[in-house]
């Protein structure tokens, strides 16, 4: 049958991590084909064009970062960054699973990806958010691993 | 633009000149058409311009708001700078006209950036051009050198002082509470939390960024329009873009040829990819000259100081967050 309706709706959630992770499995249950729901650009990805908005989340949350999913050729150890990849010196898990202590996790659910809208980093098939305090660690990580580097 | 596109990406359309502004009905128009084609696709537009400002008035302004467009005002600095390589036909200064154009702008949009163009003989006075526009409110400074101008007398200790010096108000601007973004620093701390600059961020020199000029003639980059009389490096036109294929000479701009570079602790942190000013620097779209490399290192350097310095400034925290989500939105 010829595709000759296309419907788009925008979406928003509100609940629980663990609501939100069975409101992704019935979005999975549709298929990639059929939702559409926001776009982000992930070029080369077959997921291209697919965006799940995660508004139910904490204020200090807000407007914080807008993430996308990265090559999954960058993942390392089972530990990359969604809005950040981790540069050339690379962190180290260790230090990695130190500012993930505390934080919100979302598991990830297969053939669904991306564009979530704060800043978090991805360890194995979970999203770890990460708040302004958890960006003043990675920051000051990153400083001492690029000082090192550099100089 | 909106065929060849894949779907979810973002496309961005800019005006630039000469002066944009002298063909603002034209602007409206073409504004309309975007606005019209972008209803019917699922791509996300951007709209900016960059204008002398001269020509803005207020009815421009609204329409730039309404628009959503955003607006970058050329101005090099105080009047005794921006004269010294802007003036009206008559050879008078324009700073008076254009710094009339900035302050309407700041009071009447709400997305405005001073955009500040630096040659060899104005590169001294940065720093001082740059507190000259927080006095005037413009907190958004896009500082880029004179890619025509030659830089072969300036040397990379000069470049490294002046950026360092630059970085000092940058951070006394958080200490004092206030904010600023200077595309030299903001973008290379981006780029140091993103880990190395991406391939979404390189040159797409012909194949997904055009420059028109006013005659209807395609060329790989807006920079390379030049003066349209050297169509050496034209692509097409207007009505049909030649493809970049086989032995073009930007089909492999994006790799950088030079053994310092590829040895390089900085290669992934750094702009030597950027076809245009290596092309007009050295005449080779894959070489970037020794002042780029200079001003290259002493961005990254001073991203890093500014990281270790304001670390724990929330209000340099909240700009990086914020600014961040910004490109990222777009």
């Amino acid at each position: 049958m010829e595709k000759n309706i296309e419907f788009r709706i925008g979406l928003v959630f509100r609940g629980s991590p663990d609501e939100f992770e069975g409101f992704m499995g019935k979005l999975k249950s549709l298929g990639p084909d059929s939702i559409m729901i926001d776009t982000v650009p992930l070029p080369e990805n077959p997921a291209s064009g697919l965006m799940i908005d995660t508004v139910p989340l904490p204020e200090k949350w807000k407007n914080v970062f807008l993430g996308y999913l990265q090559d999954p050729e960058k993942r390392r150890e089972g530990i990359f960054i969604g809005s950040w990849p981790t540069p050339e010196g690379d962190l180290g898990p260790d230090k990695w699973k130190n500012i993930a202590k505390g934080k919100t996790r979302v598991r990830i659910l297969d053939d669904i990806h991306g564009g979530m809208r704060l800043a978090h980093f991805h360890m194995n098939d979970e999203i770890v958010l990460v708040d302004p305090e958890g960006m003043k660690d990675y920051i000051g990580l990153l400083v001492d691993d690029l000082s090192r580097q550099f100089r | 633009m909106f065929e060849i596109t894949p779907l979810g990406q973002q496309i961005k359309f800019g005006f630039f000149g000469g002066e944009p502004l002298l063909k603002f009905d034209l602007i409206r128009e073409i504004c309309s058409y975007i606005s019209e084609k972008s209803q019917k696709q699922p791509h996300q537009v951007s709209l900016f311009i960059t204008t002398n400002g001269t020509l803005l008035t207020l009815s421009i302004a609204e329409f730039l708001e309404k628009t959503g467009i955003n607006l970058c005002v050329s101005v090099d600095g105080p009047a005794h700078v921006h004269n010294l390589n802007r003036k009206f036909r008559n050879g008078r200064g324009s700073h008076e006209a254009a710094i009339n154009g900035l302050e309407l702008a700041l009071k009447h949009t709400s997305n405005v950036a001073v955009n500040a163009v630096y040659t060899p003989e104005t590169i001294f006075y940065l720093p001082e051009s740059v507190n000259y526009f927080l006095t005037v409110g413009a907190q958004q400074i896009h500082l880029n050198f004179d890619i025509l101008s030659s830089w072969n007398e300036i040397a990379s200790e000069v470049v490294e002082k002046i950026i360092l010096e630059i970085t000092k108000i940058y951070c006394q601007a958080y200490k004092n509470g206030e904010g600023v973004a200077i595309n030299l620093i903001d973008n290379k701390i981006l780029v140091l939390l993103k880990g190395g600059y991406s391939d979404q961020d390189r040159c797409g020199m012909g194949k997904t960024e055009w420059g028109f000029a006013p005659s209807g003639r395609a060329y790989p980059c807006e920079r390379l329009i030049g003066d349209d009389k050297d169509t050496s490096l034209c692509i097409g036109s207007v009505e049909q873009l030649i493809p970049i294929a086989g032995d073009h000479p930007f089909e492999d701009e994006l790799s950088c040829s030079i053994e310092e570079c590829i040895n390089c602790s900085l290669r992934s942190y750094c702009m030597n990819w950027c076809g245009c000013s290596n092309y007009y620097q050295t005449g080779d779209f894959r070489k970037p000259s020794p002042f780029i490399c200079a001003s290259e290192r002493a961005s990254i350097r001073s991203a890093l100081l500014v990281l270790e310095e304001l670390r724990e400034n929330d209000g340099f925290i909240r700009h990086i967050a914020q600014y961040v989500s910004r490109v990222y939105a777009q």
